[in-house]
């Protein structure tokens, strides 16, 4: 709320100065007019002065109409209102200025101020004059709020896909939880009658991993070597389910460990592979997990798997993967792209910038 | 009651037999880790009981049942929760969250066992070679469908539309397919799209061309067609 309340305080000074610069214009024109047409005194000055002022509480005005029952209104209906709205006010406006000056030459008479003879064709022109000021004024306005309105739509818009994308790692995690969580559970269960010291190592492995998960933020990055350890312990928890169905290589080049990665981006892509890959197959399969440079500005992430024994219903499938491509894109810009090829097997790769 | 459990992880299913070793009247007779070697396994041994995965490498349990010639009464064993609710959803026998205790384990057997006593004193015949219920998966719901309470089946298009307690469901799967399965002491084919249960018969009347109108407990009539008309006589005893 905070920055709403300041971008408010900002404008109102921003649109002040736009009022004392515009109306200050407003005048000195005038007073060039009046000198060229000969007209030129103190008292001219300050009648001009007088014009700009009602001119200004009438756009005010305006302003006030425009917040209190325009601003969600769709610009054409506003224009629409102002077709009438413009052309009264300039009326209104220029019979209360000619009332003023009328009623300051009756009340401090002087000599050479006299009222002149009124003619209607004048008066006309001068309300033409101030209503084609006025447009002038409301076009220039209306364009600015709303081109506001739209920054701050847009702004609006980016922090609700950055809320967006934190609930969606939440539910990536919840995901991982639901499924993942209770099949490594009930498998270190068994284990725990076979063999003590497996079942300890697979508890170590799943509290690592859980840990992982936690403090993984949607915002932040992470070093490879991070992200392997995870990995890690995610595979070995997996091989509980799958036994000699899983079986795993990951080949890094030493210097790309450093390398930062989203959060979550490898373990998503393995947890593809075992879900739409190695689970969908009586026999099982091999994953093979590589980061690579393939220049001196980007590298290759990349999972590789068999693909499933059947073809898939593909229901739900492809969140994991969409996620993860915009994480990496939230994180990277241009510069990364994932895409998934399956041929006889299915590949994933990141590409990233060193 | 013979059991066969059916899940990928072995540790999975060394838990299951470990637990069911507190049930003697239970007996592991087979174990399968998909769908496949399930199938050979349900139609040579004939078990009571499956505990079945939901997610199997070749496919789902509900593949499986759907694929089976015979249906035993199932307990759905799964990690995850929002499968096994959305078969759950109309009808099903029961399910167990991974990891089982032996309470929850216990609780499932024994409404089991109630269910089985109902069918026992029901004095219904049984078909040994089918099983008790019939499984149907129409679209995402899936439903175990006690034979008994069939009242009706009709053929819709290339379809089976089996009618039963307070609902309907479709099976995919030709009329001569299903009236393999039933009962013929149950079950009486009225023409050629329908297929009655002789429990829920109302009245019957004569009806034109030598035929019957038969009004059903719920007010359905169905025509029995000339051909099958003296078959009826004798089966009712008319």
């Amino acid at each position: 709320m905070t920055t709403r309340e300041t971008n408010i305080a900002h404008t109102s000074r921003q649109y002040w100065w736009f009022q004392l610069i515009f109306w200050a214009v407003y005048w000195v024109l005038n007073l060039i007019f009046a000198r060229a047409y000969g007209y030129s005194s103190a008292l001219i000055d300050g009648v001009f002065i007088v014009l700009s002022l009602l001119m200004l509480a009438v756009t005010h005005g305006y302003r006030w109409l425009y917040y209190r029952y325009g601003q969600r209104r769709a610009v054409g209906v506003i224009c629409l209102q102002l077709l009438w709205l413009l052309p009264l006010s300039a009326l209104l406006l220029q019979v209360l200025f000619a009332t003023l000056i009328y009623a300051g030459i009756k009340l401090y008479p002087a000599p050479g101020r006299s009222l002149g003879t009124f003619s209607i064709g004048g008066f006309v022109g001068y309300v033409m004059n101030t209503t084609v000021i006025l447009v002038l004024w409301s076009v220039i306005a209306l364009l600015r709020a709303e081109w506001g309105k739209r920054r701050t739509a847009e702004r609006d818009y980016w922090q609700n896909e950055i809320r967006l994308r934190e609930v969606e790692l939440q539910i990536l995690r919840s995901q991982i939880n639901s499924h993942f969580l209770f099949n490594a559970l009930n498998n270190i269960r068994a284990l725990i009658l076979e063999d003590v010291q497996a079942a300890r190592q697979a508890l170590a492995d799943l509290a690592t991993l859980l840990r992982g998960l936690m403090h993984s933020d949607s915002l932040a990055t992470v070093p490879l070597r991070d992200e392997i350890d995870l990995v890690k312990g995610y595979l070995a928890l997996e091989a509980l389910q799958f036994e000699q169905r899983l079986t795993f290589e990951i080949v890094m080049e030493p210097r790309l460990l450093d390398a930062q990665v989203p959060p979550l981006l490898l373990q998503t892509l393995v947890e593809n592979a075992i879900k739409h890959g190695i689970a969908r197959r009586n026999g099982g399969g091999h994953v093979r997990i590589s980061a690579t440079s393939v220049s001196a500005t980007q590298w290759h992430l990349r999972v590789e798997n068999p693909p499933a024994q059947l073809p898939e219903d593909h229901k739900g499938s492809g969140i994991g993967l969409k996620n993860a491509s915009e994480r990496l894109r939230a994180a990277f810009g241009d510069n990364s792209s994932l895409e998934l090829v399956l041929l006889s097997t299915v590949t994933a790769t990141a590409t990233l910038p060193i | 009651m013979n059991i066969v459990i059916v899940d990928d992880s072995r540790l999975a299913r060394k838990e299951l037999t470990g637990l069911l070793l507190n049930f003697p009247r239970y007996e592991v007779i087979g174990e399968a880790e998909n769908v496949q070697s399930a199938l050979s396994l349900i139609n040579h041994l004939n078990p009571t009981l499956l505990l079945l995965d939901i997610h199997l490498p070749d496919g789902s349990g509900f593949d499986l049942l759907e694929q089976a010639q015979y249906t035993p009464k199932v307990i759905f064993t799964t990690a995850y929760e929002e499968h096994a609710l959305r078969a759950f959803e109309v009808n099903a026998l029961d399910y167990l969250l991974k990891p089982v205790t032996a309470e929850r384990l216990s609780l499932a057997l024994a409404k089991l066992e109630v269910q089985d006593r109902s069918v026992a004193t029901g004095a219904q015949p049984v078909n040994r070679h089918t099983g008790v219920h019939l499984f149907i998966r129409d679209g995402e719901r899936c439903h175990f469908v006690k034979f008994d309470d069939i009242r009706l089946l009709e053929v819709v298009g290339n379809c089976v539309q089996l009618h039963f307690r307070d609902t309907k469901a479709t099976l995919a799967k030709s009329m001569s397919y299903v009236e393999e399965k039933l009962d013929r002491r149950l079950f009486f084919r009225c023409n050629r799209k329908q297929i009655i249960n002789l429990n829920f018969i109302g009245s019957v009347d004569p009806w034109v061309g030598d035929g019957f109108l038969i009004k059903m407990h719920d007010g359905k009539a169905v025509e029995v067609s000339r051909r099958q008309a003296r078959a009826l006589k004798e089966r009712l005893e008319l």
